[in-house]
């Protein structure tokens, strides 16, 4: 499962690093246009002529971007928070969770079109309301786990020993947090790039930044579907459900590693 | 409990405060976000209107009161692109909306329920390691993309099913015949959500049951010649189901959410085409109607699945009674 | 008697005869041949409810319910509907309500509706109707007399969208969407409104029998609401619906090619004076206050391929006179065509070099590059912008495509003007507002003005169009204006296009009205099924 996760991840991240050496055509480079599979266009070519396989691999690297840094400062506050909501003594931790479970609450596509339909789409835009809407699962998860910690004999002798409480939270707590952590974050990802894919199908996607979600939705609008062009539709579908899958697949490493040291945890928590 | 409406509550009136305050902190003209216009289409009387319709030269606290108590009395604002009352254009909306959502989120619990009990007994085998890696999959792909791909595989290739709507352009006037008609219109959508919601509810039931299958009351029960699809159907489910009914009220959000997205695709002319519309005409209101109420519906929704737990779990209940 | 018998058998034949053809001559008059039961029309056009005041359906309705006073023609003929007219002086229009005209409850249709229209429309819309008249006159029951401050050959223009309004049931109404939509749909067309079914997405009209002009060809007529295009063309396919409509538009070219392998749909191309993928350029800024570097741009763009790629097959190549064929005026002017040659000579006139040998030219010590301005509810003008970048970059122009969404678009283009050229679509009515030939576009002093252009030769002419004092002046002067354009290039066409219909083969005879295309009342009488 994590080789599985890693080859496909990797794969991914070379196409992101290095497209001008993977893809055979330039992004722009145009053909005849609604060419279907064929020896030199893979995938055959979209509505511009751009050879479909080229586009894909360009593709990577701003759909994975969007997805990566999302879920960075998404875990970011995630993990601040519930580490706080977990640690915090009495009324303070209750005042986080609260705000935790009120963030659980909201809807969270309803809520991002909203944001997005005020403030603009640019990627700068989808990339913060993305990562504002997706930290709480994580806090939920990081609260339960520090609240366990903070029970175990180790931290009650931290506390004897007379250190600090934050650095007992932050040099302490959170390392032991690593795994649930990391795989809190591969799940994140995933969750953050179908979220942009969701808005960019809903024409609320970056228009100048191509990703997959804005290829699907560009296949859509632009008569993918009544020509019959499925692998333009189809092709980026599957490189979203690869790529979330190898978070998947990455992420359930993290989380067994996890509960082999805690017991049990299972991702959806 | 409490607690719960205390949180339901404050989710509530977050929403509330953000959508009073997102047009008129931003930057940019406060008038026209508050009606959704463009600049070029309002007059200068057509403005003077707004300014007066929308309060928008009143105090902040007064403008807000007056937002607040509008709310309560059920009034969500006006879509002046719709020319209509906001409340007005949700409500011919919602019941398409929840027609397909409601079957979806109770097929997609069923559903998950079973297929989750199933593997979760044979944790480790053949058979679970199909159905899992199956319902990763397909949670891997996309909502919209699966509505495309069946629908273009069972109504365009295959014929099985209608293209889109909730009903045939002349509906049978029998009532039988009207209710089967709805239904066959039903199948895509449903079908479409319930794949897409049920892998996280499944997983959350396959690892529970096979969590509990190594618990010690499930070793006594085997011990008493029981067998195993009836001790999860008697001994493991009475324990599993609060987390269940738990994550079917959250599940709810996103069914909805999904319904949303996939009501375009299927040419229902529910909450998720009005949304499609609002969107691609910047209609603010209409959206902002469209986020509160789907924030209460995740709302009742979770509130609903509480009471539903403390009704079926002795523990709940008993310490509720304590407490008294 | 053997002679007798014979002629009474004659005789008896005869009558036979007389009597067979009679009754054959009754049975025609019923189920005439080609007649059609139910036909069935998908459109995208968003209908929330059946108001008149959602724009969308009111639309549809002036092709089957509500009549206007007259109709246009393909060709711009003008032709009596619910009137008769005249006039002697283009200043006085006589309307007469054609003989037996009655609303759908058995009212006669009279004169004092379209004056109570004029009225009605001027109290809802603040103006614009009524009082664009210096006078109105009731002649008699059936006749009005609209008296205009001056003449206006181009008058009955504006009487072919003016849905006529029963007095009787909007008199007291101030807020039309009070009334009970039965009630307030009644109109006066071949087609009565039946109902609006919003969970089938459905609107249902069927004929009306006391028409003067007779039994329409087929008798119920729906509408079938689509959300998604794709599900529309597929539903065509699939002979579940048996057009697709949608008001001054036509069938998306990116489905074209696919609608015309499949055996069991014809399309038809009809006139189209909309300029719907234009670029224009921000005049009054640099770089394209340069006359050379929009001469160079002109040049460089690869219309063939624009046409291709995002044309229909009846695409014309655009020319450098801008206004689209089957605009009043049109004149022929240079066929746009790409010589990159010629741009990269029309680049070094202008002064560009690529001092940095980075392949892209600098001018004024400037990189060269042009920023376009697209709206973001149109996702092929995007693509029309990538195509252009793709294009410019081989002659060393860089090109940044700025997305806007549509309010913002409008704010920075039409109130601050502070775009650099836009690519965006013109309508047919834009076009022809002010002056026509897109005056309201591209002069400066004008609120929607994307070109900002205020040279006075260009000021001279447009006032020259004002003061036409009859359509072959103005034509005279639309020439002139349109070689204007060809000289200085404020703003390039990328290509010309006819809407193209689509609908099931099974069907012939549609007539093209110049408003509404094939839908209307003419082609109601004239519809023939297989």
């Amino acid at each position: 499962m994590l080789f599985f996760g890693l080859v496909v991840l990797a794969g991914f991240g070379l196409c992101a690093l290095f497209p001008q050496a993977i893809a055979p055509y330039g992004a722009k480079a145009m053909h005849a246009a609604w060419l279907g599979p064929c020896a030199e266009h893979w995938l055959g070519t979209n509505d511009l002529g751009y050879d479909i396989f080229s586009e894909l691999i360009y593709a990577t690297r701003s759909t994975l971007l969007i997805g990566v840094v999302s879920a960075v400062v998404s875990l970011f506050i995630g993990t601040a928070v519930g580490l706080a909501a977990g640690y915090l003594p009495a009324w303070k931790g209750e005042l986080l969770n609260g705000l935790i479970q009120i963030f659980l609450l909201i809807p969270m596509l309803p809520m991002a079109i909203v944001i997005a339909a005020f403030v603009g789409t640019q990627t700068l835009q989808i990339v913060l309301i993305i990562a504002l809407l997706g930290w709480c699962a994580t806090a939920r998860t990081v609260r339960v786990r520090t609240m366990q910690l903070k029970q175990t004999p180790f931290v009650e002798c931290l506390l004897i020993l007379g250190i600090s409480k934050t650095q007992i939270m932050l040099r302490h707590i959170l390392p032991n947090l690593k795994e649930l952590v990391l795989s809190r974050y591969m799940m994140t990802v995933a969750r953050c790039i179908m979220l942009e894919a969701t808005l960019s199908f809903l024409g609320m996607g970056d228009p100048t930044a191509v990703t997959w979600g804005r290829m699907i939705y560009l296949a859509y609008r632009r008569g993918g579907f009544t020509r019959g062009a499925y692998h333009w539709l189809i092709s980026p579908g599957l490189c979203i459900a690869l790529l979330i899958i190898a978070f998947y697949c990455i992420s359930q490493y993290f989380a067994q590693k996890q509960s082999q040291v805690s017991g049990s945890q299972s991702y959806l928590d | 409990m409490k607690k719960k409406l205390l949180i339901s509550f404050f989710c509530l009136l977050f929403i509330l405060v953000f959508n009073f305050a997102l047009p008129r902190l931003l930057p940019g003209d406060t008038v026209l976000m508050l009606v959704g216009m463009d600049e070029d289409v309002v007059s200068e009387n057509e403005y003077a209107y707004y300014v007066e319709k929308t309060g928008a030269d009143r105090p902040l606290a007064e403008q807000f009161a007056s937002y607040l108590r509008g709310i309560l009395q059920g009034d969500l604002g006006y879509s002046y692109h719709h020319n209509a009352p906001v409340e007005q254009l949700i409500a011919q909306r919602v019941p398409a909306t929840l027609q397909i959502a409601l079957p979806a989120v109770l097929l997609s619990a069923l559903l998950a329920l079973v297929l989750g009990c199933y593997a979760g007994m044979r944790k480790g085998s053949g058979m679970e390691r199909m159905i899992s890696t199956l319902q990763i999959t397909v949670d891997a792909i996309p909502g919209f993309l699966l509505g495309l791909l069946l629908l273009s595989l069972f109504a365009f290739h295959l014929g099985w099913f209608p293209s889109g709507a909730l009903n045939s352009i002349v509906v049978p006037a029998a009532t039988l015949p009207a209710w089967g008609d709805r239904i066959w219109h039903l199948c895509l959508p449903v079908l479409t959500l319930v794949l897409g919601s049920v892998p996280a509810k499944y997983l959350l039931v396959c690892n529970t049951v096979a969590q509990q299958m190594q618990e010690k009351y499930v070793l006594y029960a085997r011990s008493r010649g029981l067998s195993d699809s009836y001790i999860v159907w008697h001994h493991i489910l009475p324990n599993i189901c609060q987390p269940f009914i738990a994550m079917v009220g959250m599940n709810m959000g996103f069914i909805f959410s999904g319904s949303l997205v996939i009501e375009t695709i299927f040419s229902i002319r529910g909450l998720g085409s009005l949304l499609d519309q609002a969107i691609r005409s910047r209609d603010y209101p209409l959206l902002q109607g469209c986020l509160l109420v789907s924030a209460v519906v995740v709302v009742v929704a979770n509130l609903l699945t509480d009471v539903l737990c403390v009704a079926l779990d002795p523990k709940v209940r008993c310490r509720i009674h304590e407490a008294e | 008697m053997r002679k007798c018998r014979c002629l009474v058998f004659i005789c008896l034949c005869f009558v036979m005869c007389c009597a067979l053809s009679a009754c054959g001559g009754q049975e025609a008059s019923q189920p005439e041949a080609g007649r059609i039961d139910t036909f069935i029309i998908g459109t995208t056009a968003e209908i929330s409810s059946a108001k008149r005041s959602v724009y969308n359906f009111d639309v549809l309705t002036g092709t089957l319910s509500q009549l206007a006073p007259v109709w246009v023609d393909a060709d711009g003929v003008y032709h009596p509907l619910l009137c008769t007219y005249s006039t002697e002086d283009s200043r006085t229009w006589i309307l007469t309500v054609r003989e037996g005209m009655t609303w759908h409850d058995g009212q006669p249709v009279s004169a004092a509706d379209i004056q109570f229209t004029l009225e009605y429309l001027d109290s809802q819309n603040g103006g614009g109707y009524a009082d664009s008249y210096e006078d109105i006159r009731l002649v008699d029951e059936r006749t009005i007399a609209l008296e205009l401050a001056e003449p206006n050959p181009r008058h009955l223009a504006s009487l072919t969208t003016l849905r006529i309004l029963p007095k009787h049931i909007y008199q007291d109404v101030t807020d039309d969407s009070a009334l009970p939509s039965d009630e307030a749909n009644i109109g006066c067309g071949p087609y009565r409104f039946v109902r609006f079914d919003a969970d089938a997405g459905v609107l249902a009209f069927d004929a009306y029998d006391a028409y003067p002009d007779g039994q329409p060809m087929v008798e119920h007529v729906l509408f079938r609401l689509f959300d998604n295009e794709d599900t529309m063309y597929m539903a065509l396919k699939s002979g579940e619906i048996d057009m697709v409509y949608r008001y001054s538009s036509g069938v998306s070219t990116a489905v074209l090619e696919d609608l015309q392998r499949t055996e069991q749909i014809s399309l038809l191309p009809i006139r189209n004076t909309a300029n719907s993928a234009v670029l224009i350029f921000n005049n009054q800024v640099s770089p394209f206050d340069n006359e050379k570097i929009r001469q160079a741009l002109a040049c460089a763009i690869d219309y063939a391929r624009f046409r291709e790629l995002f044309g229909s097959p009846y695409a014309l190549a655009s020319e450098a006179g801008f206004i689209p064929p089957g605009t009043y005026g049109y004149v022929q002017t240079q066929t746009l065509e790409r010589d990159l040659q010629l741009a990269a000579a029309y680049l070094q006139e202008a002064g560009c070099t690529d001092s940095d040998d980075d392949g892209y030219l600098e001018y004024q010590g400037q990189p060269l590059c042009v920023e376009v301005m697209v709206r973001d509810d149109k996702p092929v003008h995007a693509r029309y912008a990538e195509l252009l970048m793709n294009n410019l970059a081989e002659v060393g122009i860089a090109v940044q495509i700025d997305v806007q969404e549509v309010a913002a678009f409008r704010e920075l283009t039409e109130q601050q003007h502070a775009h650099a050229a836009v690519i965006t679509g013109l309508t047919a009515f834009g076009m022809a507002k002010n002056q026509g030939l897109a005056a309201l576009y591209l002069w400066g002093e004008n609120s929607m003005s994307y070109g900002q252009v205020y040279d006075e030769d260009y000021k001279a002419l447009l006032d020259q169009a004002d003061a036409a004092a009859n359509m072959e002046e103005y034509a005279l002067v639309a020439a002139e204006i349109q070689q204007y354009y060809a000289d200085t290039l404020p703003a390039i066409a990328l290509f010309w296009d006819s809407h193209i219909q689509a609908f099931n083969s099974r069907y012939s005879g549609f007539v093209e009205d110049g408003t509404f295309g094939l839908l209307n009342v003419q082609t109601w009488f004239s519809l023939q099924a297989e």
